[in-house]
C-alpha cells in the first residue's frame, strides 16, 4: 500500500520511533477513497523497503519528494479523533 | 430570463457555442483538473463531463462562469455583450431588492436524501484539482449557507472546502468572511457548533451572489439579479434554506475547538501562496442530491477563471456602489480579471484636487479592502475597460513621485504572492494609489496637456468626411 504525507520540512518526521501522524491513503481497494485521510499509529523510516508499506512525502506547497519513505502502521483511527 | 437551476443556464450555453458535452470518460484524479485549466487558459467552453471513472451516475460541469460571454448568458443578455452592458445590466437589476425569496415544499435537490451514518463524501466525484494539492476539493464552485443566531441573517458564500474523510471536510472561513465572522464570534467562544448547508450547483445567479461581496443577504440579492424568487426548500437536519433545483446539498456542522490542515490549493491570484495549516472543520450529517447529478467546479491558478473573474467583476461594481454612495463624482469602475482582482481601475469627472486619494480612502475603508491593493484614478474621458488605454493614461498621467501615494502596514489576503509569510498569516497588506489624473488647477492654456486623438483634435465635419471615404480611400472597412 502507498500513503503520503506533508511536512515543512523532512526532519519533521520521527523515524524509527513509534508517532501517531495524519496521511493519506492512495492505493485504497476502493479506488473512490483515494486521497482519504486518517490518523495512524506508525513506524517510519527513510529506507523504503524497511517496512510494509511506502510513505511519499510532500512538502507545504504541493512539492513532491522524489525518494520515498517506508512506513509500518500499527493503528488506524479518523482524522478529527483525539 | 432567469435560469431556474445549472443545467437550463447549460443547455443556453450550449446554444451560445460557450459549452460542450464530454461523452468519452475522464477521471475525476487530475485528468478533469487538467481539462478545467486549459480551458481557463484557452478561454474555451464549458465541459460538461457525462461520463467520470469510478462514478456511473454522477456528472461534471468545470469553469461554468470563467469568461464574460458566460457571465453574459447567465444575466440574461447575448452572449456578445461587452464587459460594460454586462456591469450596467448588473448595477441596474441590483439597485433595489427585487421580489422576495419563496420557501416551497419540495424541490428537485430532494430526490436522494442521505443521512447519518450512511453519508460517504466519497460517494461524490469530487476531483484531485491539481496535482500536489492537500485533497480532493468538493466545493470550488458552490456557496455556504448559514445564519446568525442572534439576528436570523441568512449568508451565502463561497468558502472552498476539501475532503478529509467519509463525514469531514476542511477549508479556510476567514474572519473577515460573513460566515467566519459569525462563527468566530459568536459560536467558538461558546465552544458551540454552527449549523452549515454547502450548496453545490444552484442556478447561476445564486453562485453569482455567494462569490460577490453584496450588501444585502444573498438570497434577496440573487432573487434581484434573475428579476425572478429564488426557490428555497428546508433542510433536513439542520434550520436552514437551500436552492431547491440544487444539485447537491451538504448539511452539517462547523466543529469549533477542532482544526486540519487544509490545502495547498491553486489560489485565486494564480499561485499556490497560503501555507497548507490549520483550518475550519465541517461535519456533514446529510447529502441530498437530484437524479443524473451534476458537480460544478472552478479550477484556480492563472487567469482567468471565475475565482478572477467573478470576484473582479463584482468587486469593481460593489467599490462603484459604495463610491457612488458617497457621493463622489465616480464614472466607472473596472477591475480586470488578469489583474486576480488586485487592481481597481475608477474614472472620475471632478474639478476636486486629490479626488483619487478621496476615492482610494473610501475603497481602503470598505468591507472590500483585503482583497485589492492598487487603485488607479484616471479622467472620465479614458475607457476603463481597454487596458491598453489605462497603461497610456498611467504613464502619462502619473507623477511617479506625486502622483503614487503609498499606504503600508494596511489589510491584505492570505493568499497574495508578494506579501511575506508574516503579513499573509496576519492579514497585513500594504497599498497603494496612483494618481493619473491631471491637477484640476492647472491652467488650461499652459499647463493642462491636451489628449490628441481623432476624437478629440478635428473638426466634425472632417471627421465625418474621413468616415465616410474610409473605404475610398482604399482601407479595409
Ligand atoms: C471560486 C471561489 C472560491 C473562494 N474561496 C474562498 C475561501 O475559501 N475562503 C474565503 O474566505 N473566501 C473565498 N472566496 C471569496 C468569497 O466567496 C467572497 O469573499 C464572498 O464575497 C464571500 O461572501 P461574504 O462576503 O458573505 O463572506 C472564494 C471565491 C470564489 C469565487
Amino acid at each position: 500500500m502507498e500513503f503520503e504525507i506533508y511536512v515543512s520540512r523532512l526532519e519533521e518526521l520521527p523515524v524509527e520511533q513509534e508517532c501517531e501522524l495524519l496521511i493519506r491513503a492512495l492505493t485504497p481497494s476502493d479506488r473512490r477513497k483515494k486521497y482519504k485521510y486518517q490518523k495512524v499509529r506508525a513506524l517510519i523510516s527513510q529506507q523504503k523497503d524497511r517496512y510494509p508499506d511506502l510513505l511519499w512525502v510532500r512538502f507545504l506547497k504541493g512539492q513532491l519528494h522524489t525518494d520515498p519513505y517506508s512506513i509500518r502502521i500499527a493503528n488506524t483511527k479518523g482524522a478529527t479523533d483525539e | 430570463m432567469a435560469f431556474r437551476d445549472n443545467r437550463e443556464f447549460f443547455e443556453a450555453l450550449l446554444r451560445t457555442g460557450d459549452g460542450i458535452r464530454v461523452a468519452r470518460e475522464v477521471d475525476w484524479d487530475l485528468e478533469m483538473g487538467a481539462i478545467v485549466r486549459r480551458v481557463c487558459e484557452m478561454g474555451g467552453p464549458a465541459p460538461l463531463f457525462e461520463s467520470i471513472r469510478d462514478y456511473p451516475g454522477w456528472r461534471a460541469l468545470g469553469a461554468p462562469l470563467a469568461t464574460f460571454r458566460r457571465l453574459a448568458v447567465a444575466l440574461g443578455l447575448p452572449a456578445h455583450a461587452s464587459v460594460r452592458e454586462i456591469s450596467e445590466v448588473y448595477i441596474e437589476k441590483t439597485r433595489a431588492p427585487g421580489p422576495e425569496p419563496k420557501l416551497v415544499s419540495t424541490g428537485p435537490c430532494k430526490e436522494n436524501v442521505v443521512v447519518g451514518d450512511e453519508v460517504d463524501l466519497f460517494m461524490l466525484p469530487a476531483p484531485m484539482v491539481h496535482e500536489g494539492d492537500g485533497g480532493r476539493y468538493l466545493s470550488t464552485w458552490h456557496m455556504v449557507v448559514s445564519k446568525d443566531p442572534d439576528t436570523a441573517e441568512v449568508n451565502w458564500g463561497m468558502y472552498r472546502q476539501m475532503v478529509i474523510d467519509e463525514h469531514t471536510m476542511v477549508g479556510p472561513l476567514l474572519p473577515v468572511s460573513d460566515t467566519g465572522r459569525v462563527f468566530h464570534n459568536k459560536y467558538k467562544p461558546k465552544n458551540k457548533p454552527m449549523p452549515f448547508a454547502t450548496v453545490i450547483g444552484a442556478d447561476p445567479t445564486s453562485s453569482i451572489a455567494a462569490a460577490a461581496g453584496v450588501p444585502w443577504q444573498e438570497p434577496v440579492f440573487a432573487s434581484a439579479l434573475s428579476g425572478e424568487p429564488v426557490e428555497l426548500v428546508k433542510c433536513e437536519t439542520v434550520d436552514l434554506e437551500v436552492p431547491a433545483t440544487a444539485e447537491v446539498v451538504l448539511e452539517g456542522e462547523i466543529l469549533p475547538g477542532k482544526e486540519l490542515p487544509e490545502g495547498p490549493f491553486g489560489e485565486y491570484p494564480g499561485y499556490r501562496t497560503s501555507l497548507r495549516e490549520p483550518r475550519t472543520v465541517y461535519r456533514v450529517n446529510a447529502i441530498t442530491y437530484r437524479n443524473n447529478p451534476i458537480l460544478p467546479g472552478a479550477n484556480m491558478g492563472v487567469p482567468v477563471d471565475e475565482g478572477q473573474l467573478l470576484r473582479a467583476f463584482t468587486l469593481g461594481l460593489e467599490a462603484r456602489r459604495i463610491l457612488a454612495s458617497q457621493g463622489l463624482p465616480v464614472s466607472e469602475v473596472f477591475m480586470p480579471p488578469c489583474s486576480a482582482h488586485h487592481l481597481m481601475i475608477v474614472s472620475v469627472k471632478s474639478a476636486v484636487t486629490n479626488i483619487a486619494v478621496q476615492v482610494a480612502h473610501a475603497l481602503f475603508g470598505s468591507k472590500l479592502a483585503p482583497w485589492f491593493y492598487y487603485v488607479v484614478v484616471v479622467d472620465a474621458d479614458v475607457d476603463i475597460y481597454n487596458l491598453e488605454e489605462v497603461i497610456h493614461a498611467i504613464c502619462t498621467g502619473c507623477h511617479p513621485g506625486r502622483g503614487i501615494r503609498i499606504y503600508e502596514d494596511d489589510i491584505g489576503s492570505f493568499a497574495t504572492p508578494f506579501l511575506s509569510l508574516e503579513e499573509r498569516r496576519q492579514g497585513r497588506g500594504a497599498k497603494a494609489v496612483f494618481d493619473c489624473t491631471f491637477p484640476p488647477d492647472w491652467d488650461p492654456k499652459t499647463e493642462l496637456p491636451i489628449k490628441v486623438s481623432f476624437e478629440t483634435n478635428y473638426p466634425k465635419e472632417v471627421k465625418e468626411r474621413v468616415i465616410a471615404n474610409w473605404k475610398d480611400y482604399g482601407f479595409p472597412q
